[in-house]
């Protein structure tokens, strides 16, 4: 089992316990990406609603308006 | 607490299955350097079914994940929605707690709302009719300064500020307690509020800092809100995955398999069969 994050319009929709990410696109459509719950890969276990940075293989955090 | 349960003596065989749909739970919120403790994340939505028919079946399953904690002024992540596509059942995911120290990170809406920030003007999130219950507020702006504790499968969860912050109550199906909200954390060395139902993680507090991940995996629970660490950013605990229950009377279907993880169990006449990731089940 894996963690797969759905990427919509260069943000985080969702996140699915699942068997692959190939197993998420077919069933589901769309682009997934695997990520890890320590963060040990794309700099962290994203939020949804975080942006994925393609250029760097990154999510991105959501921060506050300060 | 709250109990569903269908007693076994009154459930004939020949009734169909039972569905149990729970998503992930949200996660709890982080806080900085201050006086404000964060919310408690809220519970994932429950959705519960009777009656199914389970003869050849092919249903398409998602198990939601649970929501990141929040860290300093970085959001904490909402819990993931958990579904069983063919038959129009989707569980919302619930709601990522406050902000503490600092503006602008709400709780979230969600199958429970997560609770508000300690810091003023940090709403709560609200829950979803039929799926759970809203967040906590931040209450009055008093010692310990909790964050309000998400909201739980079965109640509220508590107010913060002055108020014990803890995290809403969950649900018990068939002596299982899922659903239960993440309490706030705490401002001062006073504890965090309790996590709903002993499954919501705890909040933290200036003495262990970050929230508590919610436990035991896949029930469904908000993560712990941070407490004011001793120094810089601290962290909101992570809610935990949902899961989607079939259970029925009599023995084993022959012919029932699933491509995701499963684990099946046979007791009191009943079998339960136990979807952890997603998959296609079959009968």
């Amino acid at each position: 089992m894996i963690y797969a994050a759905r990427i919509q319009d260069g943000k985080v929709v969702e996140i699915l316990a699942a068997p692959s990410v190939a197993w998420c696109e077919t069933a589901f459509g769309g682009s997934w990406l695997e990520v890890r719950k320590d963060g040990s890969i794309r700099g962290k276990y994203p939020a949804i609603g975080d942006a994925y940075d393609d250029s760097k293989d990154e999510f991105v955090s959501q921060e506050a308006d300060e | 607490m709250i109990t569903r349960r269908i007693l076994n003596s009154y459930w004939p065989a020949n009734s169909g299955a039972e569905l149990l749909v729970v998503a992930g739970g949200g996660g709890g919120g982080g806080t900085g350097a201050g006086q404000y403790g964060a919310g408690g994340g809220g519970a994932g939505g429950i959705l519960y079914a009777a009656g199914v028919s389970i003869t050849g079946v092919s249903w398409t399953v998602s198990i939601g994940a649970g929501g990141a904690g929040g860290v300093g002024s970085t959001a904490a992540g909402s819990g993931s929605v958990s579904s069983v596509t063919q038959l129009g059942l989707t569980a919302v995911g619930g709601g990522r707690g406050g902000r503490g120290n600092g503006a602008t990170i709400d709780g979230a809406n969600g199958g429970s709302g997560g609770g508000g920030g300690g810091f003023p003007g940090n709403d709560p999130g609200l829950g979803t009719f039929g799926q759970g219950a809203d967040g906590g507020t931040n209450g009055t702006q008093a010692v310990p300064f909790r964050g309000g504790g998400g909201g739980g499968a079965g109640s509220v969860g508590a107010t913060g500020g002055a108020g014990t912050g803890n995290g809403g109550d969950g649900v018990s199906y068939w002596g299982v307690g899922y659903g239960g909200g993440g309490g706030g954390g705490s401002g001062t060395t006073a504890a965090g509020g309790a996590g709903g139902y002993s499954i919501g993680g705890a909040g933290g507090n200036q003495t262990n800092g970050a929230g508590g991940n919610a436990s035991p995996a896949n029930r469904g629970s908000g993560g712990g809100g941070a407490g004011v660490g001793s120094s810089g950013n601290t962290t909101g605990g992570q809610g935990s995955d949902g899961v989607v229950i079939v259970r029925y009377a009599g023995d084993a279907i022959p012919t029932v398999a699933y491509t995701g993880t499963m684990s099946t169990s046979t007791s009191g006449g009943f079998t339960t069969h136990t979807l952890t990731s997603s998959g296609i089940f079959t009968t």
